[in-house]
C-alpha cells in the first residue's frame, strides 16, 4: 500500500513535471531610468553613475564618470550590462540562458528587497539598493594609510532556484567591480549512478545517489566604453611574455628568469582569447585625450580567471570560444547571445545573433567601440550547497591605467 | 458523499493503472533528472534539515533491488521529477532549457530570527589551541635555543633596500573638512558627453 501512495506521488509529480515549465523568454527590451547617484568620497575623488532597470539584463549601470582628487570629471562607460548568463550542465543538457529565453529576464524576476539587504537607499519597487561600503586599507605606507570608501548597486534576481545578487562596486581609487553572487538552491539534482561522473553525491553515500549536477555559469558583460566621450577609443592587450633576451639587470639566459609585458593595439572587430602564461588583460583608452604625464587615460579589464571553458564551438555556441570581443558600437547589438526579438526592439533589421556574428572585421581604431568580456565560473556541488547555497562571489576588475597622473584617492 | 467516494476510488484506479504503465515503459528506467520544489523545512526555520535526504520509508525502498533503476523517491514529495522519461543522451531540447519557476516558498516571508543573537563576537585565549592535549605538532621551545646557522651571502640586489623615512613620520593631519558627501541622488540622468548623448 506505501508503495502505491508514494508511486501517486510520482506519478503525480510526474505529470507536474511535464507539464512545466512553462515557456518564459524575455520580452520586453525597454529601459527604465531609476536614479543617478553620486558620491565625493574623503578623498576627494568622486563618482556620478546613472542605474536604469531592464527586464533582461536587470541591471543597466551609466553613464559612469569618475573624478580623481584634484582632477577633472571624466566619462568611463556609457552603459554595462549584463548581456547573456549561459549555464550549461555537464551532462549536456539543460544549457540556460537567463537573460534571454530560459527566464523573462533578470529585471523581471527582480527580488523585492528590505531595508535589512540594504543599507542605503532602495529604489525600483525596492529592487535595486545603492550603498556605501566603506572599509579595508585604501592603502599604507609605514604608518601612513587611508581606508577604502566605495558605493555599491546591486540587484537580486529569483531565477528558478537559483539567486543571482548582481552587484556593481565603484571604489575610491577608480576601480569598478562587477560582481555576481550565486546562492538560492541547486537547480539540478539527479538520480542515478550515471550521474555521478558529472556532479556530485548529495546524499549519504551509502544510499542510491542524488546527485547534485556540476555545471557552468558564464556571465557575459557587454561594456560600452566612451573613455572621455564615445569618439576615439582603441583596446589594446597587455601580455607578459618569457624572455630569454638579456634585459638591463642580468643576461635572462635561464627559462623563468625574465619576461617583458607588451600592449598590442587591437586595430579591427576581433574575438580575444585569455592567456594564462600571458596573464592577459586588456586596456581601453582614448586616443586624443591624456594624463598630465601625456599618457593616453583608459581603464583596464583584469580578469579574475579560475579555468578557461569552452562549449559547443563547432555547433550552435561559436560564441562561446573566446574570453573577449571587441566590437564597433551598434544599439542593436545589445546580447551576447540570442541577440534578437522579443529581447530586442523590433526596430532592429537582421542584426547579429550573437557576438560571434557581430564580428565584421569593422576598424576599432579610434571608435565607438563596445567591448564583451566573459566571467565563466564552474559549480561543482558540495554538501553545504544544501539547503540554501552560501554565497559565492565571481567577478572581474575594471582598474584605471594612467587615467589620472597620480592615485586618484591620495 | 458517496460520489466523492466513488470519484476519489477512480482516481486512484487510474493514477495506479497510469503508475504501473510508467514503472513498465522503458523510458521510466532511464534515471530521471528532478529538481527540488524547495518545500519548507519542518519544524523550526532556523534549524532546516541536514540534507534535503531521502525519507526513511522511501531509502529503504530505494535499497530494495527491485526497484533499482527506478526514479528515486526524495523525501516525499520533496523532490520531483522535472523531465521523466528523458533520455539524458538525448539531444538538448528548448523546452529542457526553461528555468521553471522558483518554488512558492522563494517568495514566503522570512522567517522570524531565533530569539537569542547566537555572535559571541570576539573571544581569545592566551593558550594556543591544542596546547592543554600536549599536541605534539605544536612548537615550543625546548632546551637552549639553537645558534642560526649563518646564512648564505645574499645577493646584495636580492635584498630590499629600507624605506624611505618617510614611512615611519607621523602621519600628517588632513587639511579641510572631510569632502564625504555620502549618497546623493538625482532623478535626472545625467547627460553622456559627445557623441554618448546620442546613444540608446
Amino acid at each position: 500500500m506505501k508503495q502505491i501512495i508514494v508511486g501517486i506521488v510520482v506519478a503525480i509529480a510526474a505529470v507536474v513535471g511535464t507539464a512545466s515549465p512553462a515557456r518564459a523568454q524575455c520580452a520586453d527590451p525597454s529601459e527604465t531610468f531609476v536614479t543617478t547617484v553620486t558620491r565625493t568620497f574623503t578623498s576627494g575623488s568622486a563618482w556620478s553613475i546613472g542605474v536604469s532597470h531592464r527586464a533582461c539584463e536587470g541591471l543597466a549601470i551609466g553613464p559612469v564618470f569618475f573624478t580623481p582628487a584634484g582632477g577633472v570629471q571624466q566619462e568611463v562607460l556609457f552603459k554595462g550590462t549584463i548581456a547573456e548568463v549561459h549555464v550549461p550542465y555537464h551532462t549536456g543538457s539543460p544549457r540556460f540562458f537567463d537573460v534571454t529565453s530560459s527566464t523573462n529576464g533578470l529585471g523581471a524576476n527582480a527580488v523585492a528587497l528590505t531595508p535589512a539587504e540594504c543599507g542605503g537607499a532602495l529604489f525600483d519597487a525596492n529592487q535595486i539598493c545603492v550603498q556605501n561600503a566603506d572599509g579595508g586599507y585604501g592603502w599604507k605606507f609605514g604608518n601612513s594609510f587611508r581606508l577604502a570608501q566605495a558605493v555599491e548597486i546591486f540587484m537580486s534576481s529569483q531565477l528558478g532556484m537559483y539567486n543571482y545578487i548582481n552587484k556593481w562596486t565603484f571604489h575610491d581609487n577608480g576601480s569598478i567591480e562587477p560582481q555576481v553572487g550565486l546562492t538560492g538552491r541547486l537547480q539540478e539534482i539527479a538520480a542515478g549512478a550515471g550521474y555521478l561522473p558529472y556532479g556530485a553525491q548529495l546524499n549519504p553515500a551509502a544510499g542510491p545517489p542524488l546527485v547534485g549536477k556540476s555545471h557552468m555559469h558564464n556571465f557575459y558583460y557587454r561594456l560600452d566604453f566612451d573613455i572621455g566621450g564615445a569618439a576615439n577609443d582603441a583596446v589594446a592587450r597587455i601580455n607578459f611574455n618569457p624572455s630569454l633576451v638579456a634585459s638591463p639587470d642580468t643576461a635572462c639566459a635561464t627559462v623563468g628568469q625574465c619576461g617583458t609585458n607588451t600592449q598590442t593595439q587591437i586595430l579591427t572587430e576581433q574575438a580575444q582569447v585569455f592567456s594564462t602564461t600571458g596573464q592577459t588583460s586588456w586596456v581601453v583608452y582614448d586616443k586624443s585625450i591624456v594624463n598630465a604625464d601625456g599618457r593616453s587615460i583608459g581603464y583596464e579589464i583584469q580578469p579574475k580567471v579560475t579555468g578557461l571553458w569552452r562549449g559547443m564551438t563547432g555547433g550552435s555556441e561559436p560564441w562561446s570560444n573566446a574570453e573577449l570581443w571587441v566590437t564597433t558600437f551598434n544599439s542593436c547589438e545589445r546580447y551576447a547571445v540570442e541577440n534578437f526579438a522579443p529581447h530586442l526592439d523590433a526596430s532592429c533589421v537582421a542584426p547579429a545573433a550573437n557576438v560571434s556574428a557581430m564580428l565584421s572585421g569593422a576598424s576599432v581604431d579610434g571608435v565607438d567601440l563596445v567591448v564583451w568580456y566573459v566571467n565563466r565560473f564552474q559549480h561543482v556541488p558540495r554538501d553545504e550547497n544544501q539547503l540554501n547555497m552560501p554565497i559565492e562571489w565571481t567577478g572581474f576588475s575594471i582598474e584605471p591605467r594612467n587615467f589620472y597622473f597620480q592615485n586618484p584617492a591620495p | 458523499m458517496n460520489r466523492v467516494v466513488a470519484v476519489g476510488a477512480a482516481g486512484l484506479v487510474v493514477a495506479t493503472v497510469w503508475l504501473v504503465w510508467e514503472i513498465r515503459s522503458p523510458a521510466r528506467r532511464a534515471p530521471a533528472a528532478i529538481t527540488r520544489p524547495g518545500r519548507p523545512a519542518a519544524g523550526d526555520p532556523a534549524t532546516p534539515p541536514r540534507r534535503p535526504a531521502l525519507s526513511d520509508e522511501a531509502a529503504a525502498d530505494a535499497r530494495d533491488p527491485a526497484l533499482a533503476g527506478e526514479p528515486a523517491v526524495l523525501d516525499e514529495a520533496a523532490l520531483a521529477p522535472s523531465e521523466p522519461g528523458r533520455d539524458p543522451a538525448a539531444a538538448p531540447r528548448r523546452g529542457a532549457d526553461v528555468r521553471p519557476p522558483p518554488p512558492p516558498e522563494a517568495f514566503a516571508p522570512q522567517p522570524r530570527a531565533l530569539p537569542r543573537n547566537r555572535d559571541t563576537g570576539l573571544v581569545f585565549r592566551d593558550e594556543p589551541q591544542g596546547e592543554a592535549n600536549g599536541d605534539p605538532k605544536q612548537l615550543r621551545p625546548s632546551g637552549p635555543r639553537a645558534v642560526p646557522r649563518s646564512a648564505p651571502p645574499a645577493v646584495q640586489r636580492d635584498v630590499r633596500p629600507p624605506p624611505d623615512p618617510s614611512a615611519w613620520a607621523p602621519a600628517p593631519p588632513r587639511v579641510g573638512p572631510d569632502p564625504d558627501t555620502g549618497l546623493v541622488f538625482s532623478h535626472q540622468p545625467v547627460p553622456a558627453t559627445d557623441a554618448s548623448g546620442g546613444k540608446r
